[in-house]
């Protein structure tokens, strides 16, 4: 078998005659014309809906004080947007998949709009629980100062709370995942304490802490330690054994294994655990803003509840969700440059 | 007390080497083996018959119950070095380094400096052919191109002993060609040991100066044959009959022990 393959076999002089290629990326066709002018014709229909809606049907149940009308210059500015990204769209070719993704969202907001605005308009839903749009777009023009505050007042306390609590989860999850000696004397107790929500903390961090601010911080670095050291110790502990013999048997002491193996195989993990204690952290965010707080959004929130103001309750939300956004989109720059090597990660 | 001699002189050592997997599955069985520095050495045998776990043991990097491994008068026992350094048939490059910064990798944990470590590693990617790959992610790259890469980096580091575990068999024939005759060279250059792990009997034969024959399960060293044939094999043709007649031996030896471990595994009742 092994003589026939001998036999068969022709002598090459020439050394390097494999000329193997790197592997490039496929290219993805760019969105015709057709789709274009459909997504951004139902994008216009959709609002022109809307503004009808707003505009034609009569409020039942009308007070004498007529609110100012937000919602109609929204529309409006919307339609400008679809129509400027309609000319982009033909203009500079290479960005026709964002415009579709702008097209997308304005679509669905569009087609949530009609049902609740003839609902308001007929008063078969009823503020203060359920203000119309105008009125919580409202919000973000006539409170904006104190929403922006509350803005710099929550990212203060997260973002404060939350480096410290995931450079806490990444450091004990090193040790966990590196040292035996570490992980066999704190495993029951990183077991028993871990997964106590840091809400049942309240009581105790008000009496330690001398301020609202620092038990927020700690409470919040506290929610979002657990997670990162778990994750980054699963890392640890997941890194393919062939690549510390690689490194081993290359002349690596244990220094450059962390440092060069360890931590750059765990490093997709450990994304994964900041990515999911931020979740938690704003979670917590909202519950030390109730600590009494001055501002923040969290405060925002309860203040405005506490009037009976709701508009400005679900405009708070939007921020949050805007600000969640914002603060992933940070964490997940700082991974694709480090994780570049990586193929199929997680999008935001 | 020649065997010592061996050992300190550079060569590798091996004495009653004895490995047990748990539960009981014997891979090594009173191996002994002496080798003389700048040798290049091919072990072959059916699958099973423990001679990756020679090579693991000779590495460093896994343990054994009894018998001494002794490499250039130090006593190897789960101590690795970059003076023995392993071709793994898996490769195992770095994903998070680029082509070059792996070959950087082995040059500073060998102990250079920062600068001169990139500096040797552009040097070597540039002797290899390889600029164009010099940026780009092992996964960017073919299994081919990943192994050229992968032999680049222990050939940079020059270590005293290289250990080649069946580095090529994954690969097509043009690019296994090219890094059969780039070790050879290499070798031929530098004279650093080399121990070949393989079951390709054909690229045994073509590489080594002798080749080690195990038997199965228990492993255990049955013949040492070697191949009569120059040092400059890449003037040797593959179908040279010299090259065919010890290729024949050799593969008889290991029909033969394949069909005996397929009667013992009759016997036991499987």
């Amino acid at each position: 078998m092994a003589s026939e393959e001998l036999r068969t076999a022709i002598p090459v002089a020439e050394r390097d005659s494999a000329t193997p290629e790197v592997i490039a990326p496929d290219a993805i066709p760019l969105p015709s014309n057709r789709v274009i002018n459909l997504r951004a014709g139902t994008s216009v229909i959709i609002w022109l809906i809307v503004l009808a809606v707003h505009n034609l049907i009569p409020q039942a149940g009308a007070s004498f004080k007529v609110p100012t009308d937000y919602l109609s210059p929204a529309a409006l500015l919307v339609l400008g947007i679809t129509l400027a990204s309609w000319a982009a769209a033909y203009v500079v070719q290479g960005r026709r998949e964002q415009v579709l993704a702008i097209y997308r969202v304005m679509i669905v907001l569009g087609v949530a709009l009609i049902p609740w605005e003839v609902a308001e308009r007929l008063a078969w839903i009823k503020p203060p629980f359920f203000p119309s749009a105008s009125k919580i777009i409202g919000v973000y023009i006539e409170d904006s100062g104190t929403l922006l505050l509350s803005v710099a007042y929550s990212l203060r306390l997260l973002v404060v709370g939350y480096v410290i609590g995931s450079i806490a989860g990444v450091a004990f999850g090193l040790a966990l995942g590196w040292s035996k000696h570490v992980s066999n004397w704190s495993m029951f107790w990183i077991r028993l304490i871990g997964p106590i929500p840091a809400t049942a903390w309240i009581p105790l961090a008000i009496v330690i802490f001398p301020s609202s601010f620092t038990a927020g911080i700690f409470l919040i670095a506290f929610a979002s330690w657990f997670p990162v050291m778990m994750l980054t110790w699963s890392g640890v502990a997941g890194v393919p054994k062939a690549l510390l013999e690689a490194a081993q048997t290359l002349g690596a002491d244990d220094r450059r294994l962390l440092r060069h193996v360890v931590i750059p195989a765990a490093l997709p993990n450990v994304f994964v655990g900041l990515f999911m204690s931020l979740g938690t952290a704003f979670a917590i965010l909202i519950v030390a803003e109730m600590l009494g707080v001055k501002a923040g959004l969290g405060w925002y929130i309860t203040w405005s509840q506490g009037w009976s103001e709701y508009h400005k309750v679900y405009a708070a939300m939007l921020v949050l969700g805007a600000l969640f956004i914002v603060v992933v989109s940070g964490i997940f720059k700082v991974r694709d440059r480090l994780l570049g090597w990586q193929k199929g990660i997680l999008r935001w | 007390m020649t065997i010592i001699t061996n050992a300190t002189k550079g060569g590798l050592s091996v004495r009653n080497l004895h490995k047990t997997y748990p539960p009981d599955i014997v891979a090594l069985k009173n191996v002994s083996l002496e080798l003389a520095a700048g040798t290049f050495t091919a072990i072959i045998g059916p699958s099973g018959c423990g001679k990756t776990t020679l090579l693991k043991i000779a590495a460093g990097i896994e343990s054994y119950q009894r018998g001494e491994v002794f490499f250039a008068g130090e006593r190897i026992a789960g101590n690795t070095s970059w003076k023995r350094s392993v071709i793994y048939q898996d490769v195992r490059l770095f994903p998070w380094l680029t082509a070059q910064a792996n070959v950087a990798f082995a040059l500073e944990s060998k102990g250079l400096p920062k600068a001169e470590a990139r500096k040797q590693a552009a040097d070597w990617i540039k002797r290899q052919g390889l600029e164009a790959y010099a940026d780009a992610y092992p996964a960017e790259l073919s299994g081919g191109m990943r192994q050229k890469i992968g032999v680049c980096r222990v050939l940079a580091n020059q270590p005293e002993l290289i250990l080649c575990d069946e580095p090529f068999s994954a690969l097509d024939w043009t690019a296994r060609e090219s890094l059969q005759l780039e070790l050879l060279h290499y070798w031929y250059e530098q004279r650093k040991m080399v121990l070949f792990v393989t079951h390709n009997v054909e690229e045994a034969v073509y590489m080594a100066q002798r080749v080690v024959l195990m038997s199965a399960r228990p492993g255990v060293i049955k013949e040492i044959v070697d191949v009569p044939l120059p040092e400059e094999r890449w003037t040797v043709r593959r179908d040279s009959p010299q090259l065919l007649d010890v290729a024949r031996y050799v593969n008889n030896h290991i029909a033969d022990e394949v069909r005996k471990a397929k009667e013992a595994e009759l016997e036991v009742g499987y």
